[in-house]
This record gives C-alpha cells, sequence and structure tokens, in this order.
C-alpha cells in the first residue's frame, strides 16, 4: 500500500474518525479555517477517553508493523494519518514524543522478542517511557555520561544519575544510556538498555521549571539490577541507539510546535484590530509557519536534515510565543487575568523558552549541521574522544 | 569602565545599602518568592536605616535629600544581591514625586512621617482591565457629595495593591468636567475593596492586585493637587518612573552576565569551559559590550534627571533600549545555561522571569516607541 491513493483513504479514515469523535464546535472551527482552541474549552469533551481510542486506533504510531501493535501502514501514509491530527489540533500528552522514541529505538535496534514484549503496549499508550539521557554533568556533551552499568552474574547492576527525564514519574520503563567502557571511553563505551521503573534502587524526583510545572524529573539510579535480556543493541554499541533515538526525536520536534498559541489562533485574535507594525510582524510568523508546515508535510527532515528542521522550529516558536505576549500588551502581566486565553498565552511563551534547549540545544544543532551535514571544520574535542563522529 | 556621576557620599551610601540588604533580605530571599510576600518588618527595618522615602523634608522623618543617584544606588544593590522586595522602586522611585509635589502642608503631616518609617505603604493606581497602556480610556469616576468624593471603578496590576495603607487612584472627576483627578484612597475606606494577589509570569514576591471601588467614599481633603490635572501630574512623573527602570534593566542585565560568566567557567562541555567555545565566548562578547553601551546611556541620563534635564522623550527612550537589551541578555543567558536555565532553582531562571515585566510596565516598548516617534514629527 504505496501509492497516493493509499495515502488518501489513510488521510480520509483519520478525518471521519475526528470528525465522528470530536465535539461539532470543535470541528466547526476546523471548517471555518479557525483554531478550536484548547480541549478545556469543551467542557462536554471528554479528553481521556478520547485520547484512549485514539490510542486504541494507533493512528500515532500507525507506520509500525501490524504484529508489534501498528497498522502497518507506509510512511507517507502515516505522515497523512498524522497530518490530520494536527489540522484538527488534538491534545498529544508530552509522553507521546517518548512513547514514540522509544518505539523507534526498539524497531530499529531491539530483538524481536524486545519488540514483541514492549511495543504492543506502547502503541496503546498502557505503558508509559521515558529517557534516561542526559546527567548533570553531560547535558550537550551526553558522551561524557557517567553513570555505570557494571557486569554481574545475573546481568547488569546500574548506579547514577540522570536529569531532564520528561514524565519519569508515571513512567513503566526508562530508555538508559549507561557507561559500560572505561571513563575515558566517550561515545565507544556506552550500551543502551531498558530500566523497569519499579525496580529497587530508583528514585525519582520532579524538577520545578520556570512555568511552574513540574513534568520533568531528576533520576537516582543506586545499584539498580537490570537482566542482560533487557540491554538493547550491542555492549558498548549504545551510542548507535542514541543518535538514531535523538535524531527520531529531533525530527519528531521539528514536526509540530511544542507549546503555545498556533498562528491562525493568534490572527483571529488580533483580526480588524491589529496595527500596521503587528500586522507585519503576524505577516512574517504566518509565512514562516507555512514553510514549517510545507517541510513537515513533505517530510523533509529525515537524517542529518532533522537538526536544521528542529532548530528552524525551535527559533520559529520562540519568535512566535514572544510575538503572541508582546501582542497581549499590558494584560500578559499576569497569568491569570480575566481571560483565559491570556494565560493560555503567557504560559505559552513560557514553555517555548524551553524549544531551543530540549532535545539538543540551538547551538548543538548548529554544530552538527555544520560539522556532518556541511563538512566544516569541527568543533575541538577533548583529547580521549577525539576520533569517530559523536552525536 | 569607571562610572563618573557617583561622589564619595554616593558609594558610602552605596556600602550601607549593599550591607543591609546582605544581612536583611538575602536572607530571606527564596522563602518570599515562595511566599510571595515579602516580610512586612523588611519595610520597618529599611525605613529605619533611611533607606525609604528619604527625600522627604527631615520634619516628616526623611533626610531632605533629593537626589535621583541614590534612588538609582538602591535599585542597582538590589539587583546585584539579586534580592526580592522590590517595594523601593516603588516607593522612592514613583511614590515621593505624588506625595512630596503634590500634597499640601495637611496632607504631608498625616502621611509622610508613616511613610518615611515604613508603616504606611503608598501605591499608584493608573491601570484599568480595559485602560493599560492607554490612560485616556480610564474609566473609573468620582462624583461629588458634600466634602466627599463618591469613586467607581476597577483598577488592576497594582503594585502593593494588597499591602497599601494609601491608593493614589486615577479617576474621571465630573465635577471637572470629567478630567482626570488623583485621590489617595486610605485603607478602611468604606466601598474600596481589594481583589486576589495575581499570579504573574515573574516577581512573583511582589504583591500585585485588583482594587474594586464601589461608592467608595473619599474626603475631598485627600485630593492630590488640583481638580481635573491629574493627567498633567502622572505625565510629570513617568519620566523618573521610566529612568527608575531602566536602571534597574542594566544592573539586571549586569547580574544576569556575571552569573552566566561564572558558570560559563566552571561548567565544562566537551572538554573545556563552557564560555571557552568560540560560539559562546563571541555571545559573551557581544553582551559585554552592549551592556558597556546601555551603561553609559544610562548614566547619563540619571546625571541629565539630576540636572533636571531629563526630557519624557529621553525618558521613554532609555526605559525602551534599557528593557529590551536587558531581555536580549537574559535570554542569551538562560540559554548559555542549558537545561539547567529552564529550572526554577537556578537563578537565571528567575531572572528571565522577572525580566519579561520590564518591557510591559511603565509603558510598553510599543508606547515608548510612539512617544519617540511622534515627537520626531512623524
Amino acid at each position: 500500500m504505496n501509492g497516493s491513493g493509499s495515502v488518501a483513504r489513510s488521510h480520509l479514515e483519520v478525518e471521519e474518525w475526528l470528525r465522528a469523535s470530536l465535539p461539532d464546535a470543535w470541528v466547526a472551527c476546523v471548517d471555518a479555517g479557525r483554531s478550536p482552541g484548547s480541549a478545556s474549552r469543551y467542557p462536554d469533551f471528554d479528553e481521556a477517553a478520547w485520547l484512549a481510542e485514539m490510542f486504541d486506533r494507533r493512528y500515532l504510531m500507525a507506520s509500525w508493523p501490524a504484529v508489534y501493535g501498528g497498522l502497518g501502514w507506509s510512511p507517507e501514509m502515516a505522515r497523512a494519518a498524522f497530518e490530520a491530527l494536527s489540522r484538527y489540533e488534538v491534545p498529544l500528552p508530552l509522553y507521546v514524543t517518548s512513547l514514540l522514541l522509544a518505539g523507534h529505538g526498539l524497531l530499529q535496534h531491539g530483538t524481536a522478542e524486545q519488540r514483541h514484549r514492549f511495543l504492543p503496549k506502547m502503541a496503546t499508550a498502557s505503558e508509559i517511557w521515558c529517557q534516561l539521557f542526559s546527567e548533570p554533568e553531560a547535558g550537550s556533551d551526553l558522551a561524557s555520561l557517567r553513570t555505570r552499568a557494571e557486569r554481574d552474574t545475573a546481568g547488569w547492576v546500574v548506579t547514577g544519575q540522570k536529569v531532564w527525564s520528561t514524565w519519569a514519574h508515571f513512567a513503566r520503563w526508562g530508555l538508559l544510556l549507561a557507561r559500560t567502557g572505561t571513563a575515558e571511553s566517550r561515545h565507544r563505551g556506552i550500551t543502551c538498555f531498558v530500566v523497569d521503573m519499579e525496580s529497587p534502587g530508583i528514585e525519582v524526583r520532579p524538577l520545578r521549571q520556570l512555568t511552574g510545572d513540574a513534568s520533568f524529573n531528576e533520576v537516582f539510579m543506586d545499584q539498580v539490577p537490570v537482566d542482560d535480556s533487557m540491554r538493547l543493541g550491542g555492549v558498548d554499541e549504545g551510542w548507535n541507539v542514541a543518535r538514531s533515538v535523538l535524531q527520531a526525536e529531533r525530527g519528531e520536534l521539528g514536526q509540530r510546535r511544542v507549546g503555545g498559541a498556533d498562528i491562525h489562533r493568534l490572527i483571529d485574535r488580533h483580526r480588524g484590530k491589529a496595527g500596521p507594525e503587528a500586522r507585519q510582524r503576524l505577516a512574517a510568523r504566518y509565512a514562516q509557519e507555512r514553510i514549517l508546515g510545507w517541510m513537515a508535510w513533505r517530510g523533509y527532515g529525515r537524517g542529518l536534515e532533522a537538526q536544521a528542521v528542529k532548530l528552524l522550529r525551535a527559533e520559529a516558536n520562540m519568535a512566535l510565543q514572544s510575538l503572541a505576549v508582546s501582542l497581549e500588551g499590558p494584560r500578559a502581566g499576569a497569568r491569570d487575568g480575566a481571560e483565559a486565553e491570556t494565560a493560555e498565552i503567557v504560559y505559552g511563551f513560557l514553555r517555548s523558552r524551553a524549544n531551543s534547549i530540549a532535545g539538543g540545544t540551538s547551538e548543538i544543532m548548529r554544530n552538527v549541521i555544520g560539522e556532518q551535514l556541511l563538512g566544516l571544520p569541527r568543533e575541538p574535542r577533548p583529547a580521549a574522544g577525539a576520533g569517530g563522529p559523536e552525536r | 569602565m569607571r562610572r563618573t556621576i557617583f561622589t564619595e557620599e554616593h558609594e558610602l551610601f552605596r556600602e550601607s545599602v549593599r550591607t543591609f540588604i546582605e544581612r536583611e533580605a538575602v536572607p530571606h530571599t527564596d522563602r518570599w518568592e515562595r511566599d510571595g510576600l515579602v516580610d512586612r518588618s523588611f519595610w520597618e527595618k529599611a525605613a529605619a536605616a533611611g533607606f525609604v522615602g528619604f527625600e522627604a523634608p527631615t520634619a516628616y522623618g526623611g533626610l531632605g535629600v533629593r537626589d535621583f543617584r541614590f534612588n538609582a544606588v538602591i535599585d542597582e544593590e538590589m539587583m546585584y544581591a539579586s534580592a526580592v522586595g522590590d517595594g523601593f522602586g516603588m516607593a522612592n522611585d514613583i511614590m515621593v514625586p505624588y506625595l512630596l509635589d503634590l500634597t499640601d502642608d495637611d496632607q504631608k503631616s498625616r502621611w509622610l512621617p508613616g511613610f518615611t518609617s515604613g508603616s504606611l505603604i503608598a501605591a499608584v493606581a493608573m491601570s484599568e482591565p480595559q485602560a493599560g497602556s492607554d490612560l485616556r480610556a480610564i474609566a473609573a469616576t468620582a462624583s461629588r457629595d458634600g466634602d466627599c468624593y463618591i469613586v467607581n471603578g476597577t483598577k488592576t496590576f497594582i503594585t502593593s495593591g494588597l499591602q497599601a495603607d494609601l491608593v493614589v487612584t486615577v479617576v474621571r472627576d465630573t465635577e471637572a468636567g470629567g478630567q482626570l483627578s488623583l485621590l489617595a484612597v486610605e485603607r478602611g475606606t468604606p466601598g474600596f475593596e481589594r481583589g486576589r494577589k495575581l499570579d504573574k509570569v515573574g516577581h512573583r514576591a511582589q504583591d500585585t492586585s485588583e482594587l474594586f471601588y464601589s461608592d467608595a467614599r473619599v474626603p475631598c481633603a485627600n485630593r492630590l493637587g488640583e481638580a481635573g490635572k491629574g493627567l498633567g501630574y502622572l505625565k510629570q512623573n513617568l519620566p523618573q518612573e521610566r529612568l527608575s527602570m531602566a536602571v534597574t534593566a542594566v544592573a539586571a542585565a549586569e547580574k544576569a552576565l556575571q552569573i552566566t560568566m561564572e558558570y560559563c567557567r566552571q561548567r565544562k562541555v566537551f572538554g573545556q569551559p563552557v564560555g571557552s567555545h568560540q560560539a559562546n565566548r563571541f555571545t559573551i562578547a557581544e553582551m559585554l559590550a552592549e551592556i558597556a553601551r546601555e551603561r553609559c546611556h544610562v548614566d547619563r541620563c540619571i546625571q541629565a534627571h539630576v540636572d533636571s534635564e531629563l526630557t519624557a522623550v529621553e525618558a521613554a527612550a532609555v526605559k525602551l533600549t534599557a528593557s529590551e537589551l536587558q531581555f536580549q541578555v537574559v535570554d542569551r543567558c538562560l540559554q548559555l545555561h542549558g537545561g539547567y536555565g529552564y529550572m526554577d532553582e537556578y537563578l537565571i531562571s528567575r531572572l528571565w522571569r522577572d525580566a519579561r515585566v520590564q518591557r510591559i510596565y511603565g509603558g510598553t516598548s510599543e508606547i515608548m516607541k510612539e512617544i519617540i516617534g511622534r515627537d520626531a514629527g512623524f
């Protein structure tokens, strides 16, 4: 099923379901070319039940093979499904990203047994996953991570600390990068594991962000046992898993905005009221958002180009949210002003500040683009890690 | 570059302000920020030390010194210490001109002793839900009934609104043909109610609230200055308010860059300090150069204000450039902190949150551009 006919059919199927399952007022907004706004505006809409059904229908994981809980659709068909979900601005929880990425890691690097064990429950979101990659001393420089996995008779024992683990406090499983080589081995001494978040020795502590939310966590691991059957890829070959997962993450982050008002919604809000300067700025943002939308639709941003799209998307959304909050004027001083929409815009602005940091900073994106895509001279590397490709 | 606007007297004052803040504010900052409120006892201690309303004549408990450089020293030291409890700018830079220049002797003796001893907190209420940047849209009214005004309306975004004992309220005066008058509304006035404390993006320890007036009876003896001349009074005081924000803005940028440079020295990435990577070194260099430029601009405006030369347009310009630079600097500094910059416990995240409103209050950046552009004849 690869022809354009099947692409149209997959789009139609998803769209039919969306029109039937979303509130009429929501659909009417989309039909009128307007933004439906957040789900909280539809008091009769049961968001949890709707999400459960969406996962049950596997539209997000449509490209996964049916045997692993997907629909076996071609990448083009899956993209058409995702495009329909995006067009109707359906609410996608934060853990969706973690599920898609962990799924990607398992599909690329997992054994058949691991895939059968984990993917079906991932597809229905009945088990939430988190990433255990970054550490307090290893963020942008991920290859310097220090969490250790030591061999023991039963498998492995993991000790260390991770940070920025989104949804770790609700996660059943974690995708872990740990050092199995020497302390100086950098990317050549890292192994990837699946960790049961209910294991003894794991402590999860939420971190408060500048939005006031606590969706990230610190994860402390003290002598956590991990069976060798939970290893993803070869010993000391975890960097390959990390790279493909990070690339997928950046590709995913390039496909949709994280945080804040959509350009159409912003235009609606200021239609008939915007002065000449605001009009110019809105028009510039509109052009940028359209271009990003088309890039996503055409599937641009595979492979190394994922970093370029992630970079563009992050900077475009931060500029968009900054404009949204500027256009609110003095109202934006408070988060709980008279109007819910103002509060949403202010929250979106705060949330979007993470865009140029999370999933790889804009500085790292530019480094990867410069070095790997364009072949420009490399950033100096520490002596121990000189040589092979990183990131 | 050596700053040239201060004398030895100002430097001695700076020392005592710094010592006071380190002793009385810094140890409590986290708690105040968490509780969303500064202890009132802090304010009384600050007043006892002579840091509140010092421009008032000695007869009313002040020092009788009218020299904005002293105000600037306090504003700067609060930022350099990253202390919260930023009532100084409100009291000294914003309220003092109203309470000193527009009051008669009776009003002075009623309010100034309390103000200079820290027992009376004052606020000014201009903004309304439908009148923020546009003062001409103010809808709160006052009509005469015997020796009282009857005030009706709603004010919002009022700094110190909950704690204030005296709120200078901008109203449309029906007696004065609907022109603006300023009425000092005291705590306990019947019909004067306070709303909730607003949940803000930044300045969490600062009390900002809504105020409601429904048939509030305010004695005519509480009117500041002449009836119907309120707009003129507001315009006369706005340059100092805006200069005060510029002073805070450039000091905040200096502080943000200082803590960021420390972070960039200590934190290693790819085997060397964050700041030693060329792209980051250049970012830091740009910020150092831009802050040096803005520092000169702000200092020149402080001196012009001391010499009574600062124009409304010049004040608008310095507020615009300093607050915009502040935000650009804290934003780049947050980025240099990586993931930690987005975490609440790192100072840079508070400096970033607190910076945003500087481009809004005291007149938005857009209004500043209107003032400058219209003055240029466009």
